[in-house]
């Protein structure tokens, strides 16, 4: 039996809505995901001590508001002060080109441009964990 | 260096208290190995002073069992109790997967010390809560966290259910809810220590009472009267009586020696969910092992004999946890 994959989808910042989030979250759970959602406007600490008690392998964070130049930096700083070793972390949402190599630079494995579909982000995932997707 | 795999280090961990062993030694536990919790019960001194309370919450998605519970974590808390909640969310029987979203309702806890919020999905159990959660509930006791609340959609068979893992257990309706009361089995019913009738905002919450009471009244007179209470979670109103009741029921059990009742039953579930966790992954490795050939020629009692003797051999289905 294999360890099943568990995955946080996190919404940091003050997005009012979270339909994507939402529909990534369904797309992983078809794929045979165990998904946990937060739902809206968590702080760093509350994405990262979720990300610790839920055991997660991975963090997706989602965000509209441009704030992420700010909070992502923050919540990979948490991540390392507590030494959640090995998470694996991915972005998605309203995030401009220009942006992504500095976001990559700071340990976000990805990022997943406006319009990607939902396939696209199980494939990754099943491209990083093989044997568990 | 991942924690799972170096369980000396992990135990280590856990007893000085880091949360983050005990995140993953619940991962471990959860993926059936049983025996790590045996390991940390003899080796970490168990607080003896403090009787565990297990409070389950069940009632048909929606009802607001969330929204209760993260209301009930608050005059807990304050009574300076470390509080654990098992957050049982069903597993897809198509994917395999689950969307675990309770926590939405209660994130605010995520930076209190004193509350640890875990959501478990039931994967191949179908009695509403998974088959090892018992053991990731001694494993929260083992930690030091005073109170568990599980919360779970009560629509299990009673198989292995929630109330024979708690020591009380919570059954939330709200008005205008389907067919009203009817739609739960008699055994739910019957077996529910407290009634909370959420949403009491809404119309139909006293037509509800009296529904309960009606229903109620032909049941046989017991020493504990299951109270029937309105709430609005949303608006914290009703949430100091139920406190109130819960502790009133913690201490009907403690005083009637039921409490030891409800925690032999709990050991017994607790060896059946691992039977059943090891068994059904047995099973399913045999059968998918049977050649067509092999299914058509084998009578029934072969097959039964093939399929006892791997799951007594151990080669298949054994736990993998890494
Ligand atoms: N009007 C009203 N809505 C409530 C009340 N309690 C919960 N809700 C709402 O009911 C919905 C489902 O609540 P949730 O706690 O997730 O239900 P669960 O599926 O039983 O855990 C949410 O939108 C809550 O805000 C209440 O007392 N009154
Ligand atoms: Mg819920």
């Amino acid at each position: 039996m294999k360890r099943k994959l568990r995955v946080l989808i996190a919404k940091p910042g003050l997005d009012g809505h979270d339909r994507g989030a939402k529909v990534v979250a369904h797309a992983l759970k078809d794929a045979g995901i165990e998904v946990i959602y937060t739902g809206l406007r968590q702080t760093p600490l509350q994405i990262v001590n979720t990300a610790i008690q839920e055991d997660v392998d991975v963090i997706g964070l989602s965000i509209l508001s441009g704030a992420h130049m700010r909070l992502f930096p923050e919540i990979m700083k948490l991540l390392k002060e507590k030494k959640t070793a090995g998470i694996l972390v991915f972005a998605g949402g309203v995030i401009p080109e220009d942006d992504i190599p500095k976001l990559n630079e700071i340990g976000i494995q990805h990022v997943f441009t406006p319009g990607t579909p939902t396939d696209e982000v199980v494939s990754f995932l099943k491209n990083k964990f093989p044997d568990r997707v | 260096m991942d924690l799972r795999s170096n369980v000396d280090t992990l135990i280590d961990r856990f007893k000085d208290g880091d949360k983050m062993a005990l995140a993953k030694a619940m991962t471990l536990v959860e993926n059936g190995a049983s025996e790590l919790v045996d390991r940390i019960k003899s080796e970490k001194n168990m607080k003896s002073e403090s009787e565990p309370w297990i409070i389950g919450i069940t009632g048909a998605p929606g009802v607001g069992k969330s929204t209760l519970i993260d209301k009930l974590i608050d005059p807990f808390s304050t009574d300076n109790k470390r509080v654990f909640v098992f957050a049982v969310d069903p597993t897809s029987k198509l994917s395999g997967g689950a969307i675990l979203g309770d926590r939405v309702r209660m994130q605010r806890y995520a930076t209190n010390d004193n509350v640890f919020i875990r959501s478990v999905a039931t994967r191949g159990s179908n009695g509403g809560v998974s088959y090892h959660l018992i053991d990731m509930i001694d494993l929260a006791l083992a930690f030091g966290y005073d109170i568990v609340i599980v919360e779970t959609v009560g629509a299990g068979q009673i198989d292995l259910d929630i109330f024979d893992i708690s020591d009380t257990t919570v059954l939330v309706l709200m008005p205008e809810q389907g067919d009203g009361i009817q739609t739960y089995k008699a055994g739910m019913t019957e077996m529910a220590d407290i009634f909370v009738i959420n949403k009491a905002d809404k119309r139909g919450a006293d037509k509800m009472v009296e529904q309960l009471r009606v229903m109620m009244s032909t049941r046989a007179v017991r020493k504990w009267q299951s109270p029937i209470l309105k709430v609005i979670s949303t608006e914290n109103v009703g949430i100091d009586i139920l406190v109130k009741e819960l502790k009133r029921h913690r201490r009907y059990l403690l005083s009637s020696k039921k409490i030891k009742d409800r925690e032999r039953l709990r050991k017994l579930m607790k060896v059946k969910g691992n039977m059943l966790a090891k068994f059904e992954a047995s099973l399913s490795k045999t059968l998918e092992g049977l050649s067509n050939e092999e299914l058509d020629s084998l009578n029934r009692h072969e097959m039964y004999i093939r399929i006892l003797k791997n799951f007594l051999d151990g080669k298949e289905g054994e736990d993998e946890c890494q």
